[in-house]
């Protein structure tokens, strides 16, 4: 029976020998050495590394023999260049990345993102009952054994080859599974919650190192996928008949089941730990053997089952199948589950890779011409079901990207309606502003844009025609006897009037630009104490040094005592966070009658802040720390804040607690807007947040209405003056 | 999957029995030429045996016997603590591919015990016909290679379990083996205790 059947594969025997001709078998993913040899000469070219690194790069693959792909050897060389330069680079980066997870202290289990991995997640999920029954300290323990699993492997993964990662990632198993058994954690556990453990910690430690060991960089698995692919794909033309397997083709059955195999051996790409990439093999296997049940008419063994298996592979085509193959044999844990039926039928696939990689056309028992007409394309063996079995491979890969364009429109729906929730926030948020914006600013009619044009006030004398005659200051000044004044008054007198007005025209426009360009920091400055620090800074021209310097010892000159209590505010401004924790224990004592208003408008933290120190809670009655306030600003700021100082002078006689601290809540609430406007930047907004805030100092159009403020001011300083003096 | 302790591979050309035999084994039952039409076949079996006190599983791979996959054999023999080479008692070509198998497996398994299997031993109760292998051959040629002979038949069931128990028990006999299987049950024994423990308190 048997004679009948000639010998119809058979492989050289030189090319299945080992390459150093001890004996053994090789391996053409061992480069044709067997294993020992292979190990050998593994570390014999590491060595050669080392000493000299241009010499390296006499690969195992240029010795493959049996590799009739490959390549020039040229091209070999270069490719092999360019896996060591991905490795280094990879290197590197993981060098940086473990530095800077040093830097932030964290442990790099969760730089790794174990937590966020949904895959972890649903593991976990999964054990969760498992662990419930086994108690939090089998739980903690095997979670630590986990983690040091992971850094163990990690440490070593740029550094090591993969055999030798292999190993240690074997070893570590036993490790587990002994530790199982020697500690007193585990005393409650079966033996098959043990099992499950040693499952639940493979998937784990090798789902968080998946990236890193699944077709490595440092190996030319990626090269073998793509061969064995082409191959296949040529290959796709071989039908079960040229096989020798029987599969009932009229069977819908039989059929579906075909199908149901080529997705589950597809499905093996997707899974992450081995043994669910082996799950998927034998799954594929089982089915195999249901739909020979249903074309044998019977039990089907090992000789109906291989080519089935290859027909089945043929067909499906899974992708990176070497890299799948590769990962499996070297991180599945191999004497649990290799020994088992996921061994056996994973041999069979690594025998079917293997047919399928030697196939000749004396395998297939036909003419050597004819296979290579096959092969070369010309001619397509007639047979329907086999051609539509030959776009199964293009119909699962549009399914896949079926698939995958599902996910992509459901990320989009969920970001048009984060959108959509982002721009209602955004509206409702920018109507917020707008109300509390329009609430500040019909509390305090007063706007920013007096305080810039003081400024003018000091370097030059304002040149409002409508303004009194300047001769009131200088009857005064002679009575302060200060000699600043009186000599800038003098030269102001002097000087045309013409030349004064052309002065204020460059200075005016200048200053009314530089309010919207302004940062927010510069919203603040009205705080006294940001206009010192700011103010000065900020001094470019002698002119204007001289003016400070001027307004300064013209303060001086007044008085001592209101300069001293600047700087003790100077320290506490000094720092945000300070101002809060201020704030907050300041705030019960003021009792002011606009501050719960307040509260309620603007957002509390940022207002409070600024409100209690400045204003009125420090300051014992309204009319003094008004003054001093002036003052201060007036000598910290110089010329550059007036508007402050002037008003609060201006209606100082009639002035009650409730508008200084409106008052000195004005700039705090601007600044808020500002930094507010930025948000509405990020949103593409800009243009809608200006005109709803509506602030005069956006309005650069609103010149007119500028000048008549200022005027106002100006007045008021004038008023202020004459009180004075 | 349950855990396996022992890889037994079935070696041997086409039709001497292997899968029969395996059936036998594993299932008690021998399908002859009306096979069951409800069975799901296998290539992979796994049983649990006692040995030397001790109780372990084997698991027996069946193979592909067609000479088109020869060449892939050694992917199956890879790390088999047994071999079973069979032979159809009646096929002298069947005993040269066994003698050629044999090679291989000394060449480059050599941790892996052989068994040298003549199958079909029912036929040659039959007085007219003439079994091709006489004993006395196989047993020279097995004692020379330091392999055990035996001479089974899956129709009747003779010799398989022994053929069988002789695996295991020349595995159990092994120290390292033995320490192997001794942890494994070590482990269930602390369960069994344990859990007993949990059920009287
Ligand atoms: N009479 C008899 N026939 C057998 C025996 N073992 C196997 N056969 C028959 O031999 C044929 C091949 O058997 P099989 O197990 O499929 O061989 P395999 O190809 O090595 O797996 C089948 O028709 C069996 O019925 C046996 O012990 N006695
Ligand atoms: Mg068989």
């Amino acid at each position: 029976m048997y004679a009948i059947k000639t010998p119809s594969l058979r492989i050289d025997e030189a090319d299945l020998k080992c390459k150093n001709g001890c004996g053994f078998y090789g391996n053409s993913e061992w480069g044709g050495y067997c294993s020992k040899c292979h190990r050998e000469h593994l570390q014999r070219e590491r060595q050669r590394k080392n000493i000299a690194h241009s010499s390296a790069h006499i690969s195992e693959r240029e010795h493959g023999g049996d590799n009739a792909k490959s390549s020039v050897a040229g091209f070999s060389k270069f490719e092999e260049k360019k896996r060591q330069h991905l490795k280094k680079t990879k290197l590197l980066k993981i060098f940086r990345k473990s530095s800077s997870a040093r830097d932030s202290g964290r442990p790099e289990q969760t730089q790794e993102g174990a937590s966020k991995n949904p895959e972890l997640e649903k593991l976990k999920q999964d054990h969760q009952e498992l662990f419930s029954n086994l108690g939090h300290r089998v739980e903690h323990d095997v979670h630590k054994h986990i983690s040091s699993f992971y850094k163990a492997i990690r440490e070593f993964v740029d550094v090591e080859t993969i055999d030798e990662l292999s190993e240690k990632v074997q070893n570590l198993y036993q490790v587990f599974a002994k530790r199982m058994d020697a500690s007193s954690n585990y005393i409650n556990v079966t033996a098959e919650q043990k099992e499950m453990l040693l499952d639940y910690i493979e998937k784990y430690v090798m789902t968080c190192l998946y990236r890193l060991l699944f077709c490595p960089a440092s190996t030319n698995d990626e090269e073998k996928d793509l061969l064995i692919q082409d191959r296949i794909r040529q290959l796709n033309w071989v039908n079960a008949k040229h096989l020798g397997c029987i599969i009932n083709e009229t069977q819908s059955e039989v059929w579906d089941l075909v199908y149901t195999a080529i997705t589950d051996v597809l499905g093996m790409d997707s899974a992450k730990a081995p043994q669910d990439k082996l799950n998927c093999v034998v799954r594929c296997c089982r089915n195999i053997f249901l739909l020979l049940q249903q074309s044998v008419g019977g039990p089907a063994s090992a000789d109906e089952f291989l080519p089935a298996l290859i027909f089945i592979v043929l067909k499906a085509n899974p992708a990176r199948l070497k890299s799948n193959i590769n990962y499996i044999t070297r991180f599945c844990n191999a004497s649990r589950l290799m020994s088992g039926e996921g061994g056996y039928y994973f041999t069979n696939l690594c025998c079917a890779v293997s047919f399928l990689e030697n196939l000749t056309a004396e395998s297939l028992n036909i003419p050597a011409d004819e296979f290579q007409q096959y092969m070369s394309g010309k001619v397509v063996p007639p047979n329907t079901w086999e051609s539509a079995l030959m776009m199964c491979e293009g119909m699962h890969l549009m399914y896949e990207h079926l698939a995958i364009l599902d996910d992509l429109r459901k990320r989009h729906v969920c970001l048009i309606q984060g959108t959509a929730a982002l721009k209602d926030d955004i509206s409702k948020f920018k109507n917020d502003i707008a109300t509390k914006v329009e609430a500040v600013l019909s509390r305090t009619p007063l706007t920013i844009r007096p305080k810039r044009t003081p400024t003018d006030l000091d370097s030059e004398d304002p040149t409002c025609e409508s303004l009194p005659p300047p001769i009131v200051p200088q009857i005064i000044a002679p009575q302060v006897g200060s000699d600043a004044i009186s000599q800038k008054i003098l030269v102001s007198e002097t000087e045309s009037s013409q030349e004064i007005t052309s002065r204020q025209d460059l200075f005016l426009p200048s200053s009314t630009s530089s309010i919207p360009q302004s940062s927010s920091q510069d919203y603040l400055s009205p705080s006294p104490v940001f206009g010192l620090s700011n103010s000065f800074d900020e001094l470019a021209t002698p002119d204007e040094i001289y003016a400070a310097q001027e307004s300064l010892s013209f303060v001086q000159g007044l008085t001592a005592v209101n300069y001293d209590i600047d700087l003790s505010d100077l320290s506490a401004d000094n720092s945000y966070a300070e101002d809060l924790a201020i704030t907050d224990s300041i705030k019960p004592d003021v009792s002011l009658p606009l501050e719960p208003k307040m509260n309620e408008d603007v957002s509390s933290s940022l207002l409070d802040t600024n409100e209690s120190p400045t204003a009125g809670g420090l300051l014992p009655s309204p009319i003094k720390p008004v003054l001093s306030e002036e003052y201060k600003g007036f000598s910290a700021q110089g010329w550059q804040i007036p508007s402050i100082p002037c008003n609060t002078g201006d209606s100082l006689p009639t002035i009650s607690s409730q508008s200084v601290v409106a008052h000195s809540s004005e700039p705090i609430s601007l600044p808020l807007t500002n930094s507010e406007r930025k948000d509405y930047k990020v949103a593409s907004e800009i243009n809608d947040a200006n005109s709803v805030s509506g602030l005069p100092v956006e309005g650069s159009g609103s010149s007119s209405q500028m000048e008549d403020t200022l005027v106002k001011a100006l007045s008021g300083v004038m008023s202020t003056f004459d009180r004075l003096f | 999957m349950t855990r396996v302790d022992l890889k037994v591979v079935l070696l041997g050309s086409e039709y001497v029995g292997k899968t029969s035999l395996m059936d036998r084994y594993v299932n008690d039952r021998f399908r002859g030429n009306t096979p069951y039409q409800n069975t799901i076949g296998a290539a992979f079996a796994a049983k649990p045996v006692e040995a030397k006190g001790k109780r372990f599983v084997i698991g027996i791979w069946d193979t592909a016997g067609s000479e088109r996959y020869e060449a892939m054999s050694r992917i199956y023999y890879r790390g088999a603590k047994a071999a079973i080479v069979c032979y159809d008692i009646n096929n002298s070509t069947s005993w040269d591919r066994a003698k050629f198998w044999i090679s291989e497996l000394r060449r480059f398994e050599e941790e892996c015990k052989i068994y040298l299997c003549a199958t079909k031993l029912d036929t040659t109760s039959d007085s007219s016909n003439v079994r091709a292998i006489k004993y006395e051959k196989a047993i020279k040629y097995a004692d020379g290679i330091m392999a055990k002979y035996v001479e089974t038949s899956s129709k009747t069931g003779e010799n398989v379990d022994t053929l069988f128990n002789m695996i295991a028990e020349d595995y159990i006999s092994n120290p390292e083996n033995m320490k192997q299987v001794e942890e494994t049950i070590c482990l269930t024994a602390k369960d069994k205790r344990s859990s007993c423990c949990i059920g009287g308190s």
